[in-house]
Formats: structure tokens, C-alpha cells, sequence
């Protein structure tokens, strides 16, 4: 027997190809019952029984009453959607000020039955890290939408964040109603993208206050016209490969400033359509003021959108070299985060991509242009096993630099068959920024219970939980629950946490870039929505101190056209403060 | 399928990248001369070709275990490492190989490369200019070169060691993707975007199957419509542009059988089995034809040769079980029947959308 399989062998193995679509473009608790378990049994949580609790997280998901577990609608027939979901977002839902959370269901394929339809869930945070489901009274559930992804901001400018969210089919705007209840505002909105779309994100990308909308679609598969790949015997048959499908163009929408939008990919310039995208970050990588946007897209070079401060924009991601691996290859683009990992003051790019691939890190040498750091920086070899999805760069142990979270997890359930080495569930894994522009892989027994777990990991944020000032982690699995990963501490060292308010329409400030100083140490933030993989993280700014106990000063550079710069005063450390513009110093 | 218990058999093999046979020879070999480290050496070649990287390993260092010398399997092993993320464990095996053979080029080259993944700049350039000191044209040294020369900030150097590296492989994706970024940061925006544009077009060049996709899914509807001659242009395209493809002949061979023309189909057919000889469905095909043309005999050992590389294919033994019915063996059609209904049953979808598909047996 051969097991030679590897990428050609499979797309060799298609022996048919699907009827390829004309190019698109965009116009205009347990829930649910009946989820089948998990492959491997058990509650196909990814817990290992008997586990000690002990290390730097700890399980607490059932704990904070999260009971939410993804539906991939699997029977076996290998449709490409039913691997990739989903992803998570937490925002503040309800305007209690407590981050809440929302987790993006995928739901029913073809042949798949269910009791009633797998819905996405909007947990109310209780406070104290315990969550209560409040999807039916929020009317956010989307019941059969194969829904992936989700981005969350108040396009309306009245106060509220609203809730955007992607999906195999029609994408859907959910107005926040102000109560906490939503109404799906979609079709009045003109966002509802039918293509596949996978992460979205909100941005005031042309500088006029309001929140513009980036979409990112993968490719064009049809339910209906589902390819085989993989080998030809009964248990052998793979999802395929991107490959094999069209890639669907990217969709730009600017917001007219009353909450609708209008379709203006080709009036931005954004016209480059051979991404198959997947994951997207907004941000200032060129430190010029306006919001720029990464892309990773799978298999085929990733963007780099320029912003040219007019609201249009130029792509740069192979000239800039975040486009391809550091052998010049298009890699599997998944999740993505942009930060500043070595305190510099600009903001770097990390990527996630498949096993057999490494995850690239990008530092930023400044003037557009960024270097390839992903052997040197410790970050390239230890990714070569695992398929990578969701990623960020945070501060869990409040030392002052950013560390790298993935989630893992593989896309083909029956991988075994085809490699002795690569598994189907994956580690979770912690890189340890060591401060010397490099990242040790933290060993699983530091990291706690959850770490000596596998999974199939899709979505993943950060997000301070139990709002006691250190980072906790929510993770989403593809076909099993979602995991919160509780932050047992930052080990007495010393944080300060940050709540923006700007003005109006963009009160939650996306866009603003704050810059703390402290013993010499200057770290950078950014305000923004979506990042890492179909997933937003929370909008609370978090920084790390160490053991000073002191901060010489904080920055804001507020967002929009007439951003302007404020020094503030942190009167106190170890807790969360408001930062309100137009209250503090004008830095000149 | 029985193989002969053969190590030269099962190299030949694997140096025709017939991994199936070299792995059936060299296996039943080992099974007589368990432990013999030259056998090692040989299936380990196989698992790392056949990603089994963790038995590649496990063989590899068998040998090394019993022949610590073996430069071949500290080569092996290192290849297995990088493959899997251990680059420092890599080292340690080149290094082995280097200590007893200073000179040998390949595990200089290998060094120097894993020497500019860990940031060591100047020990890879002294090793990729070792290697180029002996082959000035080896792209992939150049290559690395540029890359050491990169890291050091010699920007000017590395551009002409990629431009090398270029002269020696035109489609090297990695010399391109650098020049273009060398030229983007220099501002040479003209000279990096005519570089981004080679690259589109020799990735173009690299992802053959991408290229063919187009005419791929033409054929292929054609084929599903009958119109047969829309669909053998289409796989005539693909053939083209990727003579090397089995697939396509086999597609191409399929199409001539559904328009009669038995000797095309078996000119292609044949072509597709030198290109793959263990190919499955060309095999089936095959036979198919043999038993259109009432060559029952030849035409069953033909669709058993199919069973035995893949027997978990339904099509052959339905083909199987005609010609069977054909012959008077009412036992084996029936047999062959019920393999191929349950086959049929168990798999979800199949490979073989391009053979026709009917109720009755050929």
C-alpha cells in the first residue's frame, strides 16, 4: 500500500472537479440537541481525564456556564465548509460594560439531521467570569446560516456595538436594539455579502469617523457540486484542497454614516481578487496615521492593503514581504495577528498556516517594509506539525512583551491514514517572547491541564474573563465545545488595563494606537475589532507592567481624519481605567 | 501483490519513484534479513518518500544504531528532523556526516541552510561558498547565499546571489520573492514590480495542476454530457501542457473508449500505466477495453491486476464481475457483484465520476 498523499496526491486523486463558478461579487448549554460527539468519544472536549489542574490556565469553561459546542454538520461526504468553522467574538453586548460573548455556529449540510436547528450563541457576562445564555431573548441565534465568523462595532453610531456575521451563503448585520435585544438589519444595511465569507472586520478605514466593513471570501464551493479528493477506498476520502475551487473576491464596504453601507471594493482600489481569504487585521502598519489591512489567505499570497489616506488603497504584500513564506511560497493563510512584538513601535504581522507549513512572523523594519522572522525568531520550527487557526499576540504574564497564542487543530478528520505523523486534534501551544526578539514553545506542564489536551481548534481570544486584570483565553473547536482557559495569574506582577472612549460615531476609538511607557519600556496597543481566525477580541487594552509599579506615560493617537494625540496621567496600576478623548493633554 | 524479495529490485524502484514496489521488495527482503542495515536504510528512504516520517525515523536510527557511520542515514534522519521541526537535532546529524566526510557537498549545502535558519549568517555563507566553490552553478547554494548575505544587511551581494540562484533555476520562488522585496526596498518600484510579475508567472509554471484546472473541469463536464470530442480537446490541453500527468492520458484514454476508437484508448491508457504502473484506474480501464474487445482472459487478469494495487475500488470488480458472467463463472460474478455493491455502499462519493456509471454489468 502507498500512503503517499501530500497535496498533489490529492488534488491528482480529484477525479472530478466541480463545474468551476463565474467569478462573484458582492452587491448591495448544550445547543444545540442531537450535535453528534466528538470522533475520538468522550465529550470531545479535549480535556484529558484526570489531568492535574496546575501551570499558567486552567479549564474553567464549565465553570463561567459555557456550554456552547460548534456543528460542522459532518456525515462523511467531505464537504469543504464543514472543517473550517468557527469563530467567537466578545464585545459588550448588552452596554452593561462587561465583555459578553458571542460564539458563531456552522450547523446543517446536506444529509445531516438534527432536532432542531443548530443556532450561534450570545452568553451575557455575569460578572465574576460566569456567563449566562441570553441567545433566544438577543434574537442573535441565526438558526441553519453555516455561519463561520463575526466582528462586532457600532456602525450606527448610536452607542452600541452591532454584530456582523459571515457565512457560507448571506452574510447578516445585526442592529443592536440598545436592550440587548438585536434586530437583523441586513438587507437595509446592504452587507449581506452571499459569497462564502470567512473573517470580517470593522474600521474607520477612511478616516471619516465611521466604521467601514472589509470582507474576506475564500472560495467558490458549491454544496451542490461536491468534489471528491483523497484516496479512492471507503474511509479514505479528504476535504480538498483549496486548489481546487476559484478563489471569491474580497468585499469592501464604506458606511455612508447612518449604518448603511454601500459596496466599494472597486471604488478603493480593492480589486485584487486571487485571495482565498480567511483571516483579516486592521491596523497602522506604516505609522501614517490611516488604518491599513492584512489578509492571510490560504494558498495564495497574502495582502497587504495600503491604506493612501483617501480611502483607497494599494496592495503591497508581496513588495512589502508579507505575502509568502520566507522560500517565497504562498502558504495556507488561517488566522492572523498584527502587534508590536519587540517594543518598537511598530506594528508586526504573525500568520498562521497548514502543517507542513511553518506560522510566519513578520517583523516591521518601518516605511512599509518588513523582514521574515519566522526561523530566527524561534517561531517557524515548532509550528511544522501543527495546522494553525486562531492566534494572537497578548500579555498573560504581564512581563511588558507579547507572547503568541495558536489554536491547532487539523482540517482532515482521517489525517492518520495519510501521515504517520500529523494528527487530526493538536496542542494548543504558548510561544514565550524571551525579550530578545526570539519565542520559546511554553512546555505543556507549565502551561496547565489544558495544555496536555488536543484539540481541533478553530477561533481563539484573548479576553479577561473574570475582569481580574490578566488575560484569560476563549478557544472554539470545529464540531466540539468551546474551551475557556482561565489565567491563573499573572505571578504578582503588575498590569494596567484600558477602556477607550472617543467620540462619536466611533466611541470605542478602533483605530486609536496608545503607547505607555514605563521603566524604560515603551509598548504600543492598538483599538481594533477582528483579528486571528473568524474572531474578535475583546476591546478592553491591556498592559503589562512587570514589577513597576509606575507608569511615566501613556498616548493616545485617536482615530479618523483629524487623530490627534493626548498624554495622559495613570493615576493607579492593577486595574482598569477609562480614557476619555478630549480629556487629557494635547501632545504636540 | 507478492514482490521479490530484492534490495536491488526495491532501489530500482525507488530511484523510478515506484514507491509501492520499492517498499514490497525491500520489505519482504527485510522480512528474511531482519535488521540488515542497508534494508533500513532502504525502507526508511521509502517511509520519509511516503510521508512516514515517525517509521522513517524509528528506521533510520536503527541503523544508525547498529552503524553509527551510515552517512546515508544520518542524511536520512536529518531530512526527517527538519521535516518535522527539529532543526538543532538535524545538525547534530549532519554534523556526524561531515566529520567523517568533510568534502561531501550535499551535507554542506544542508548545514549552511540550517545554519541560516538559526540566524548564523556567517557559517552559512562559508558553507554555501564552499559548496558554489565546487559547483558554481548549484541554484540552491546561490540561494542560500543571498540569504546569508540578506541577514547580514549586504543587500547588494544578496542580489546577486539571487540573481544567480535565478540564472541557475528560472521558476526559484524563494531568489524571486527576495529580489523583488531587495528591489521594493531599495525603491526600485518599476524593477520590483516587473519582478512580482515573473513571480506570478513562474509560480504559473510551478502549479501545473492549477494551470490545467480550467480545462480539467471543461473536460470533465463535456465528458459527464457525452460530448466526447469537447472533452478530449480538453484533456489533449492538459496533456500538453502536463505530458506527465497519468491522470489526463487515463481521462484521455476513458474518452476514446466512450467514442470507440479501442486503439487511441489503449495508446493512452498505455501511456498513463508508464507514467503510473500501479495505476489503478488505468488498469480497470483497461481492462474494460480488453473485455469490449472479447479478450475475456486477458481482460480479467488486466481487472485483476487493478484489485490487487487497490482492491477497495468498486468499479474494477463490477468490470470483473461481467467479464466473470461472460465466461460462465456464475460463482465469481456473483462474488464480484457483492465486493462491488458493498464497496459501492461504504464509500462516500468516488474517484471515478469520469467512468460511466450503470446498473448492469458490462
Amino acid at each position: 500500500m502507498s500512503a503517499t498523499i501530500g497535496f498533489d496526491r490529492l488534488l491528482r486523486l480529484a477525479g472530478a472537479i466541480g463545474v468551476a463558478g463565474a467569478l462573484l461579487a458582492c452587491g448591495g448549554n448544550e445547543r444545540p440537541a442531537g450535535a453528534p460527539p466528538g470522533p475520538s468519544g468522550g465529550d470531545g472536549s479535549g480535556r484529558t481525564a484526570g489531568a492535574e489542574e496546575a501551570g499558567w490556565f486552567e479549564d474553567a469553561t464549565a465553570a463561567a456556564g459555557i456550554h456552547f459546542r460548534h456543528v460542522s454538520g459532518a456525515t462523511g461526504r467531505k464537504y469543504m465548509p464543514e472543517t473550517l468553522g468557527s469563530g467567537v467574538c466578545v464585545f459588550d453586548a448588552d452596554g452593561d460594560g462587561l465583555q459578553d460573548i458571542y460564539f458563531v455556529q456552522s450547523g446543517r449540510l446536506p444529509g445531516f439531521s438534527a432536532d432542531r436547528p443548530p443556532e450561534s450563541a450570545l452568553y451575557r457576562n455575569l460578572g465574576g467570569g460566569r456567563f449566562q445564555d441570553i441567545t433566544a431573548s438577543a434574537g442573535v441565534g441565526g438558526p441553519d446560516r453555516y455561519a463561520f465568523g463575526c466582528t462586532a462595532g457600532d456602525v450606527d453610531g448610536d452607542g452600541d456595538r452591532d454584530l456582523y456575521v459571515t457565512a457560507h451563503g448571506a452574510n447578516v448585520l445585526y442592529r443592536n436594539n440598545g436592550n440587548g435585544t438585536f434586530t437583523d438589519v441586513t438587507a437595509a444595511a446592504g452587507v449581506g455579502c452571499p459569497l462564502w465569507s470567512a473573517s470580517a472586520g470593522f474600521a474607520d478605514a477612511d478616516g471619516d469617523g465611521d466604521l467601514d466593513l472589509y470582507v474576506a471570501n475564500y472560495v467558490d464551493f458549491d454544496l451542490a457540486d461536491n468534489l471528491y479528493c483523497g484516496e479512492n477506498r471507503p474511509g479514505w476520502r479528504t476535504v480538498c484542497h483549496p486548489r481546487n475551487f476559484d478563489a471569491l473576491p474580497d468585499t469592501f464596504y464604506r458606511n455612508r454614516g447612518d449604518g448603511t453601507f454601500e459596496d466599494a471594493t472597486s471604488a478603493a482600489g480593492m480589486t485584487e481578487s486571487s485571495g482565498k481569504g480567511l483571516g483579516v487585521v486592521w491596523g497602522d502598519v506604516d505609522g501614517d496615521g490611516d488604518e491599513d489591512l492584512y489578509v492571510a489567505n490560504d494558498d495564495t499570497p497574502n495582502f497587504l492593503w495600503r491604506n493612501r489616506g483617501d480611502g483607497t488603497f494599494e496592495e503591497i504584500g508581496m513588495q512589502a514581504g508579507v505575502a509568502l513564506s520566507e522560500d517565497g511560497v504562498p502558504q495556507a493563510g488561517m488566522g492572523t495577528d498584527m502587534a508590536d512584538f519587540d517594543n518598537d513601535g511598530k506594528l508586526d504581522l504573525f500568520v498562521t498556516n497548514l502543517s507542513e507549513e511553518t506560522n510566519d512572523l513578520y517583523r516591521n523594519l518601518g516605511d512599509g517594509q518588513f523582514a521574515g522572522q519566522t526561523y530566527t525568531s524561534g517561531l517557524g520550527a515548532p509550528s511544522l506539525l501543527d495546522l494553525g487557526f486562531g492566534t494572537f499576540f497578548f500579555d498573560p504574564d504581564a512581563d511588558g512583551d507579547l507572547d503568541v497564542f495558536v489554536a491547532n487543530g487539523h482540517i482532515i478528520d482521517n489525517i492518520a491514514l495519510y501521515n504517520d505523523t500529523i494528527t487530526f486534534e493538536q496542542p494548543l501551544k504558548i510561544y514565550v517572547n524571551t525579550g530578545d526578539g526570539r519565542f520559546r514553545t511554553l512546555p505543556p506542564a507549565d502551561g496547565g491541564g489544558p495544555f496536555a489536551g488536543r484539540y481541533v481548534a478553530r477561533g481563539a481570544v484573548p479576553f479577561d474573563a473574570d475582569d481580574d486584570g490578566d488575560l484569560d483565553v476563549l478557544v472554539t473547536q470545529n464540531d466540539r465545545p468551546a474551551i475557556l482557559l482561565r489565567n491563573r495569574g499573572t505571578g504578582g506582577r503588575h498590569w494596567v488595563g484600558l477602556t477607550l472612549d472617543g467620540a462619536a460615531p466611533n466611541r470605542d476609538a478602533i483605530g486609536a494606537v496608545v503607547t505607555l511607557e514605563s521603566g524604560g519600556v515603551r509598548q504600543m496597543r492598538v483599538a481594533r475589532t477582528a483579528s486571528s481566525y473568524l474572531s474578535q477580541g475583546e476591546r478592553r487594552i491591556s498592559f503589562g507592567l512587570g514589577d513597576r509599579t509606575v507608569v511615566d506615560s501613556l498616548v493616545v493617537r485617536w482615530p479618523g481624519r483629524r487623530g490627534f494625540r493626548e498624554e495622559f496621567s495613570v493615576p493607579a496600576i492593577d486595574r482598569y481605567l477609562a480614557v476619555r478623548q478630549g480629556e487629557g493633554r494635547r501632545d504636540r | 501483490m507478492a514482490f521479490e524479495p530484492s534490495l536491488p529490485r526495491g532501489l530500482a524502484a525507488l530511484r523510478r519513484a515506484d514507491l509501492v514496489a520499492a517498499e514490497g521488495h525491500i520489505t519482504a527482503a527485510l522480512a528474511r534479513q531482519p535488521g540488515d542495515p542497508a534494508l533500513l536504510e532502504a525502507i526508511g528512504a521509502v517511509y520519509a518518500k511516503t510521508d512516514r516520517p515517525g517509521r522513517a525515523e524509528a528506521a533510520f536510527r536503527e541503523v544508525l544504531s547498529r552503524r553509527p557511520d551510515a552517512p546515508g542515514s544520518h542524511l536520512g534522519l536529518a531530512a526527517v528532523l527538519i521535516e518535522t521541526g527539529r532543526l538543532e537535532e538535524a545538525a547534530t546529524q549532519i554534523e556526524a556526516v561531515l566529520r567523517a566526510d568533510p568534502g561531501n557537498l550535499p551535507a554542506t549545502l544542508k548545514m549552511a541552510f540550517l545554519e541560516v535558519r538559526a540566524g548564523r549568517a556567517a557559517t552559512a555563507e562559508a558553507g554555501a561558498r564552499r559548496v558554489l566553490a565546487a559547483q558554481p552553478g548549484n541554484a540552491e547554494a546561490q540561494y542560500v547565499l543571498g540569504l546569508a548575505l540578506q541577514q547580514r544587511g549586504e543587500n547588494v551581494p544578496a542580489e546577486t546571489a539571487f540573481r544567480a540562484a535565478l540564472a541557475a533555476s528560472p521558476d526559484h520562488l524563494g531568489a524571486l520573492s527576495h529580489l523583488l522585496m531587495l528591489a521594493a526596498r531599495a525603491g526600485q518600484h518599476a524593477e520590483a514590480s516587473r519582478l512580482q510579475a515573473d513571480y506570478h508567472a513562474a509560480l504559473r509554471r510551478v502549479r501545473v495542476e492549477e494551470r490545467v484546472r480550467g480545462y480539467r473541469v471543461a473536460g470533465i463536464e463535456a465528458f459527464n454530457k457525452g460530448d466526447y470530442r469537447a472533452a478530449l480537446e480538453a484533456f489533449e490541453a492538459i496533456a500538453r501542457e502536463d505530458p506527465r500527468d497519468p491522470q489526463v492520458h487515463l481521462h484521455i484514454g476513458s474518452t476514446y473508449l466512450a467514442l470507440g476508437d479501442q486503439t487511441a484508448a489503449r495508446r493512452a491508457l498505455e501511456t498513463s500505466l508508464e507514467l503510473d504502473p500501479r495505476g489503478d484506474r488505468a488498469l480497470a480501464e483497461l481492462g474494460r477495453l480488453l473485455a469490449l474487445e472479447n479478450r475475456l482472459e486477458e481482460a480479467e487478469a488486466m481487472l485483476r491486476r487493478s484489485i490487487a494495487v487497490n482492491p477497495e475500488v468498486p468499479e474494477p470488480h463490477y468490470y470483473l464481475a461481467g467479464v466473470l458472467m461472460a465466461r460462465g463463472d456464475g460463482a465469481g460474478f456473483r462474488d464480484e457483484m457483492a465486493l462491488s455493491e458493498d464497496l459501492r455502499r461504504r464509500s462516500a462519493g468516488s474517484a471515478l465520476e469520469i467512468m460511466p456509471r450503470t446498473d448492469e454489468p458490462p
